[in-house]
């Protein structure tokens, strides 16, 4: 079987994908034939300024702006019935895995972790709130897939792509009536913390984390929180942690007032070291952490930072 | 966030019909009664079978919605959520649009009228904010939407519009499930993740604090 890596650089985090497309290719693919890389781009530029590379060849599909229309109209003429094609774990992957395969009578599978190609396409991805694993069997090519968030990272080879093709997207769709976009506001290095609180909806109010930010400041570290928590606004969306947020490896993570569901534990299972405060003894996360406190965390982390403050 | 569109479009001139449709079962009626409190004009519930699971299924959902679209109630907006959380497909309003051949929005966040013809749509998109003015018809997947719960209704309109019955659709399922899908479930294996889970012992909050820092995080900042 042939593969293809698809590449979003309108987004920030090109090198991410990258490396994360490398690892799982080296882990996945290393009995395929590599295809093409295709970058989606303002000009190909980008994809010359690159050092590093994840396969030989690349094919840049150049727009002014990211469109999905535009680019899986471009995409879709490229496409061969019996390849697969690789996307990264952002937003466009998703989307344009599971579009490409429709148009093209395939078939997809979003927030892939594992591949096996021999007679048949299989696919391993997490289900049920990330409780269990499922194994999809794809029946149809060409086979789309999405990567899942926080795979395994690996430093691609070192060169340049030799550029084979620029496909320039003509067809922008006329429903965009007008767009601007604008940087995220920075979550201030949670991706890359060492040290991380992150709190749930057991801190009960901004206040507290507000308080838990400062903490996180004293020990050297960023905030983070679970999905309730960032509901109800008491921090920006930006720091959610888990399958729709953040996926971390921080050394240190400190849990404060967090049940532990799965789809969050996803994002701080790559922890070094997790430590969980929590009034609940009974509480998920007081079986996933490596050492648990089962208390208020307000005095316990009051006293955290008074000795860390020392 | 149907809701808050109807809400600001008073200032716009434009009226918006909210319809909900979903693929359910009987005891999901309770909480879409719900729905028709917080005045949406049509509650439809598309009969699903108890013996057919189709939670990894998400070509007949788009099927069974893109079909209520074209055959019994044109839309303009089609509003959805991302994925649910038991089959995590995250194809559906994807498929969706394909199906209608209708152009999609994925992690929206944020909706505002602008004429009978467009909406204002934020979403958020690889690494910035997307602010768009787009053209009807479209399919939106909501995101991660902040202060995003469902209203509960006033006692009078419960009273009042809660008594409206269901519509129904009853699809012909053995139909359905014949087509071939492209994307087959073969294993399902629990995930269990554990640790330690070494437990702190003390009187008082702050001596088990002390034995946390001094034990095991006070060497660990140090090598940071």
């Amino acid at each position: 079987m042939r593969y293809h890596c698809i590449i979003d650089a309108y987004s920030k985090d090109i090198i991410r994908q990258m490396e994360e497309l490398y690892a799982f290719k080296s882990a996945f693919l290393q009995e395929a034939e590599e295809g093409v890389s295709y970058v989606l781009c303002r000009d190909s530029t980008v994809v010359e300024g690159l050092d590093r590379r994840i396969s030989g060849s690349a094919a840049a599909i150049i727009a002014e702006d990211y469109c999905p229309e535009a680019v899986l109209e471009a995409l879709g003429k490229e496409t061969a019935l019996e390849d697969l094609y690789l996307f990264g774990s952002g937003i466009s992957g998703n989307e344009l895995s599971v579009r490409l395969a429709a148009r093209m009578k395939g078939s997809s599978v979003t927030a892939v972790h594992g591949l096996e190609c021999k007679e048949q396409v299989t696919v391993k991805k997490m289900v049920y709130a990330s409780h269990m694993e499922g194994t999809f069997r794809m029946k149809k090519g060409p086979y789309c897939i999405s990567l899942a968030k926080g795979m395994d990272r690996q430093e691609p080879e070192k060169g340049t792509f030799h550029i084979i093709k620029e496909i320039r997207c003509t067809d922008v769709p006329g429903f965009v009536v007008s767009r601007k976009t604008f940087a995220n506001a920075s979550a201030g290095g949670l991706d890359e913390a060492k040290v991380v609180i992150a709190a749930g909806r057991g801190i009960r109010n901004r206040e507290n984390a507000d308080y838990l930010q400062e903490t996180a400041e004293v020990l050297g570290g960023e905030l983070g929180v679970s999905r309730p928590a960032a509901m109800n606004a008491w921090v920006p969306m930006n720091r959610l942690i888990g399958v729709s947020g953040a996926m971390l490896q921080p050394d240190i993570c400190i849990t404060a007032g967090v049940s532990g569901a799965a789809a969050f534990y996803a994002g701080i299972e790559k922890s070094k070291f997790i430590v969980a405060i929590n009034t609940d003894e009974q509480a998920p996360i007081m079986k996933k952490a490596d050492v648990v406190v089962a208390d208020d965390f307000v005095p316990v982390i009051k006293a955290l930072r008074e000795l860390a403050e020392q | 966030m149907m809701l808050k569109l109807s809400d600001l479009s008073e200032g716009f001139d434009v009226v918006y019909e909210l319809s909900v449709l979903t693929v359910g079962r009987r005891q999901h009626e309770a909480f879409l009664k719900t729905l028709y409190a917080l005045k949406f004009e049509h509650v439809v519930r598309v009969e699903a079978e108890e013996d057919k699971d189709i939670r990894f299924c998400p070509e007949i959902i788009a099927d069974l919605a893109a079909g209520y679209i074209t055959d019994t109630s044109p839309q303009d907006v089609v509003i959805m959520g991302v994925q649910s959380s038991e089959g995590s497909n995250g194809k559906t309003p994807l498929l969706l649009a394909e199906e209608l051949g209708w152009p999609c929005i994925t992690e929206v966040t944020a909706l505002e009228p602008v004429d009978e013809g467009h909406l204002k749509v934020t979403s958020e998109e690889d690494g910035h904010t997307a602010v768009q003015v787009v053209g009807v018809p479209c399919v939106l997947a909501v995101g991660n939407a902040p202060s995003s719960y469902l209203r509960v209704p006033t006692l009078k309109d419960k009273m009042k519009l809660g008594k409206k019955p269901i519509e129904h659709i009853v699809p012909n399922w053995d139909q359905l499930l014949e087509k071939e899908r492209d994307v087959e479930l073969t294993e399902l294996a629990a995930v269990e993740e554990r640790r330690d889970a070494v437990v702190i012992e003390g009187d008082t909050p702050e001596e088990k604090a002390r034995q946390l820092y001094e034990s095991y995080l006070k060497g660990r900042l140090e090598k940071i």
